[in-house]
């Protein structure tokens, strides 16, 4: 025992860097749960804030790419609006809608950390439990699709960005409604992966990607990019497929945090099934 | 002088942590490079200074990155690996006739050549030990090699440009009183 002390003595500068190197580590392995929960609770505290001083100050140099951007999904939505349309024949009786049902709420966040240079890019949002948000919700932005909250705070929420190798988003093609998966291998931030596309579908370069709608989270018909390559492997029954994404991550600063109105009721449905099958 | 070198690094701390955080963590070059500039501070440390202080100084400062980052433990880790070689490079880089106690490992002091080959491995391992630590997939071994030797280039340029902004004038200007 006296022996093992003296050798651990003589040797501390060793076993003190064994100990910082492996509670590192264990932060890293740790992400489950406890470590993001004190990242957000954290940052909630400080980086957050900090992180929010410098994009008040960095905001001012997007201003107006942004407002650009938001003039003109403006002018799409008023496009949309009711008060585009005129009523044409005179005789139209007004019945209360049954048809349409709304299940979707968009609530507006800004991006206050947006790295797009690791390999796993977590992001935060200025919006938390406070504002209704919850974990498990898509966020989306005017051009495309930012990624799904991991862990919310009060006042700020962590997102896996669509730039984090744990994001897959189930999207299709928009032309023929063949639906893969979308990913990101790492590298450039512009260029994703659409994955399990078989190969006899019809694809040409250019091509509109949508998200599929299939999961609760993102809605039905969200553009997220464009096919950029195809690679026919022979043998293989699935396309590699290289696509661009619509949004350009690097200034993404207005987001849309989307809330699923029916999502407790398709979850029910979901698990009494399973719990039946 | 001594109080004041302390001052100086005291302050240095939370400016590394900043401009990392906010500024260089936005900078990026081609998509993916992005300069690690923190680990300078590391590099800065006065040559007498114990080495296990260094270590401890190292995952603190790591960890400060972390929080601003987002990334946990990933800087912390790579940092503290660093800070662990940095001895054992000094004396293999060093020349026998070194005096250890009196200089500063800057350009004015140590030559030009001394500090671009320390600063160079010890940021080549930093990154390399960040990268590793940040795919984590050993199937992507060559997004992290690429990576890693681009970015520590870009690292190695600003550090070099800091070096002779900062630290080659200040004690030159001083040289004569010694």
């Amino acid at each position: 025992m006296r022996n093992l002390i003296l050798f651990v003595k003589r040797h501390n500068y060793f076993f003190l860097f064994l100990l910082l190197e492996g509670l590192a580590i264990f932060i890293v392995v740790r992400k489950n749960y406890y470590h993001k929960n004190v990242y957000v609770q954290s940052s909630g505290m400080m980086a957050g804030k900090v992180h929010e001083m410098a994009q008040g100050v960095r905001g001012y140099f997007q201003l107006g790419k942004q407002n650009l951007l938001l003039a003109e999904e403006n002018a799409r939505l008023r496009n949309a609006s009711i008060t585009a349309f005129m009523k044409t024949p005179e005789y139209i009786i007004v019945k209360e809608d049954t048809l349409y049902k709304r299940y979707m709420e968009f609530i507006p966040a800004q991006v206050i950390s947006a790295p797009v240079t690791q390999r796993n890019n977590n992001w935060l949002i200025n919006k938390g439990a406070q504002h209704g948000l919850e974990q498990g919700m898509g966020v989306v932005s005017p051009n495309g699709l930012v990624g799904i909250i991991v862990e919310v705070s009060n006042n700020f929420s962590l997102i896996y960005s669509m730039l984090h190798s744990h994001t897959k988003i189930s999207v299709m093609l928009k032309k023929n409604h063949h639906k893969g998966f979308m990913l990101w291998p790492g590298g450039n931030y512009r260029k994703g992966t659409l994955s399990d596309i078989p190969a006899h579908v019809n694809v040409a370069e250019g091509d509109t990607i949508v998200t599929s709608g299939q999961s609760l989270i993102f809605p039905e018909n969200i553009t997220v990019g464009t096919v950029l390559e195809i690679h026919r492997i022979a043998g293989e029954s699935f396309l590699e497929i290289q696509m661009e994404f619509s949004e350009d991550y690097n200034n993404t600063r207005h987001v849309y945090v989307i809330k699923n109105l029916m999502r407790e009721e398709q979850k029910a449905l979901i698990e009494t099934n399973t719990h039946g099958s | 002088m001594a109080v004041n070198q302390t001052i100086t690094h005291l302050l240095r701390f939370p400016a590394f942590v900043l401009i990392q955080g906010l500024v260089l963590n936005h900078v990026s070059i081609s998509g993916y490079l992005n300069p690690l500039l923190y680990v300078m501070y590391l590099l800065l440390l006065p040559f007498h200074m114990g080495k296990q202080y260094v270590l401890l100084i190292a995952f603190l400062l790591g960890y400060c990155v972390d929080l601003l980052t987002g990334t946990p433990g990933m800087h912390a880790a790579a940092s503290v690996f660093a800070a662990f070689v940095r001895p054992y490079l000094i004396h293999a880089l060093s020349k026998r006739d070194d005096d250890e106690q009196e200089t500063k490992p800057v350009v004015s002091s140590m030559g030009v050549r001394w500090v671009f080959y320390f600063s160079g491995i010890m940021i080549l391992i930093h990154h390399f030990v960040f990268f590793l630590i940040e795919t984590f997939r050993i199937s992507e071994w060559m997004q992290v090699l690429t990576r890693t030797l681009l970015s520590a280039a870009l690292t190695l340029v600003v550090v070099m440009l800091v070096q002779f902004l900062f630290f080659s004038r200040s004690s030159r200007s001083r040289k004569p009183g010694r």
